[in-house]
């Protein structure tokens, strides 16, 4: 694996809680590198960090101890100003209930991100119309996240996330709300874009099933990686 | 799409909701407006109530008495004269300066109690008491005549060239009132400005007596003793007290009730805005996520506020035009603006300024702008993970 390759590097990290006054490490001492252009899933029981892990390599938390890098970028020196910067240019997200914003349209909620790194609104149009029709929403440009359906809002938050051309898209159980014929249609349109935009993927579930279609599935347990297979 | 795009959306996703909080700022607004003009144009008819340059005999109700203001001497105007002159029923429509007094005195032997001296100018006697008719001699000619009430001529035998002591000071009788004149069968007519000064009443008010309610044969017969026994004099001080008292009561309600009603207007105002920020915490966590600047957020939650208070601020025009539309309607009424009226009545009483109004409006929307940043600040300053979760 060659240095370039890898876009996520983490070392030794360490991610404590404090709850009800007691300490609590979520994160004990995790170990991680990720291939650019791989879907890379993390598997794990409620309550096994896998969240805070997911959290932390988005930039949306910060760590305790240990080192992560996001490409040639050393996190730990960041100030929040730098890691909003980061999120906004290299990071899609996908959350668990999408978080499409109510009030706007399909085309507007992927809009969103290039609308806040103030891209002409011609260069938006194409754009985002060009990725509604890679997930199958073209004629649903206009409607609004409560006239979709959950697996037409989980596409919504896909094309969202990758409207931005980042280098990896974070997804928290991105099918987690989903039932098993939607998770299916989901996770191969996940994986069809990722691989034609060769972009990272790293993604957070419990479902065994979604291990088919990722590169490499790491096991999180106890705040620690157990293993991986390929 | 664009942060405007943004904000419009977000406030037509939320139309019910912001134009409840649009209308409870205009209702706000507007109140405010509207009973500010109560308290002005309130003023306006009492200050006329009081006023002796048109028709001074005006009636204040007080629950089920009333009082009644004789004029002040100093305040009539000269053109009223003339007026009277040329009109005999207005000149009998009870505009003459007049004093009363009520006095106990002694008249060589005779004691004289529950009377009333009636001070009014020697000249204008004829017509100010022309329902009375002499029984004998003449109205007062000047300040060393007087003319009696049939009581002190039946009582205690007084007649026309009889000398009267008062204060100890001699009055011939010039004439007497005719027998059952009532009201005046115990009163002495003299010269106002004699009364004026044998009273040391130069530099008051004349006089304010209050009666009660009460059928007119009561009154009339054996209740009217007792009646003016109440009477009261008052200096212009005292006028100006109960006056100032009156219109600050009300003020002082209307300023409550004002108060009151920018305070639940502001309230219902400023819930509002912070449910709708409240309601959009996890939208903010999404946006945070995603990398939006904090700049972005900001103009975000607050330029629906900033359309709120915008769109809220019609009130203003809409109050202005109501208020002047009303201040006409009692200009009709009363024939007087406020401002117009003369300075000697112009009572210190409490006002809400324009300038006070506009510090209260700026802290209606300060307030809305403050609520709003409760929960803006709260969900800036909490962890984005814990939100988007919490949501």
């Amino acid at each position: 694996m060659t240095k370039e390759e890898i876009i996520v590097t983490i070392n030794d990290l360490w991610k404590s809680y404090k709850l009800d006054k007691i300490h609590h490490d979520v994160l004990k001492g995790v170990n991680l590198e990720v291939q650019k252009g791989k879907f890379v899933l993390i598997m794990g029981p409620s309550g096994s960090g896998k969240t805070t892990l997911l959290n932390i390599i988005g930039l949306i938390d910060a760590y305790d101890k240990g080192s992560y890098h996001l490409g040639s970028i050393d996190t730990t020196s960041l100030t929040p100003k730098e890691m909003r910067r980061i999120r906004l240019e290299k990071i899609g997200f996908i959350f668990q209930t999408f978080n499409l914003v109510a009030s706007l349209t399909a085309q507007q909620n992927v809009e969103l991100p290039l609308s806040l790194k103030k891209v002409p609104q011609d260069e938006q149009h194409t754009r985002s119309e060009e990725l509604l029709k890679l997930v199958g929403l073209y004629h649903r440009l206009k409607n609004k996240p409560r006239q979709l359906s959950s697996g037409e809002q989980n596409r919504v938050a896909i094309a969202r996330s990758l409207i931005i051309e980042p280098t990896i898209i974070v997804a928290d159980e991105p099918t987690g709300n989903l039932d098993r014929k939607n998770t299916e249609t989901i996770m191969e349109l996940l994986t069809k874009v990722q691989k034609q935009k060769n972009v990272t993927l790293i993604c957070t579930s419990h479902n065994i099933k979604l291990s088919e279609y990722a590169d490499i599935t790491y096991k999180l347990e106890d705040g620690i990686i157990k293993e991986g297979s390929y | 799409m664009n942060m405007r795009h943004y904000i419009r959306a977000n406030f037509k996703d939320k139309r019910f909701r912001n134009i409840l909080c649009i209308l409870g700022i205009m209702v706000g607004l507007i109140l405010f407006i509207v009973v500010n003009f109560f308290s002005l144009s309130y003023e306006s008819l009492i200050i006329k109530a009081f006023s002796p340059i048109q028709n001074y005999n005006q009636i204040v109700q007080r629950g089920t008495s009333f009082s009644r203001m004789l004029p002040y001497y100093s305040y009539i105007n000269e053109s009223v004269y003339d007026e009277m002159e040329l009109n005999p029923d207005f000149a009998s429509a009870d505009i003459y300066p007049t004093a009363l007094k009520r006095i106990t005195d002694y008249s060589e032997d005779k004691y004289l109690d529950k009377n009333i001296v009636f001070g009014i100018p020697n000249g204008k006697m004829g017509s100010f008491f022309s329902s009375l008719s002499i029984a004998e001699g003449t109205w007062v000619q000047n300040e060393t005549q007087v003319v009696i009430g049939y009581d002190l001529n039946h009582q205690y035998g007084f007649t026309v060239g009889d000398l009267l002591v008062l204060e100890g000071k001699n009055y011939t009788i010039s004439g007497v009132l005719e027998e059952e004149t009532s009201l005046f069968d115990w009163f002495i007519f003299m010269d106002l400005h004699e009364f004026q000064i044998q009273y040391s009443m130069e530099d008051q008010l004349t006089s304010i007596f209050i009666t009660y309610e009460r059928s007119s044969e009561s009154y009339f017969e054996s209740e009217v003793e007792s009646t003016y026994l109440d009477l009261e004099f008052l200096t212009i001080d005292e006028m100006n007290k109960i006056t100032g008292n009156l219109l600050s009561r009300t003020e002082k309600t209307s300023i409550v009730f004002m108060l009151l009603t920018f305070f639940c207007s502001t309230l219902f105002t400023t819930s509002i805005v912070f449910l709708n920020v409240h309601d959009r915490k996890k939208e903010i966590a999404t946006l945070r996520s995603i990398g939006a600047p904090q700049k972005d957020i900001f103009k975000l939650i607050y330029g629906e506020v900033f359309i709120i208070a915008i769109i809220a601020l019609l009130a203003v025009p809409v109050g202005i035009l109501l208020y002047t539309y009303l201040t006409f309607k009692t200009m009709n009424i009363t024939g007087y603006l406020a401002m117009t009226l003369p300075q000697a009545f112009r009572l210190t009483i409490i006002k809400i300024t324009w300038e006070n109004s506009l510090l209260l409006i700026s802290m209606h929307f300060g307030s809305s702008f403050i609520m709003a940043g409760i929960p803006y600040y709260l969900v800036m300053k909490n962890d984005i993970q814990s939100e988007i979760r919490g949501g």
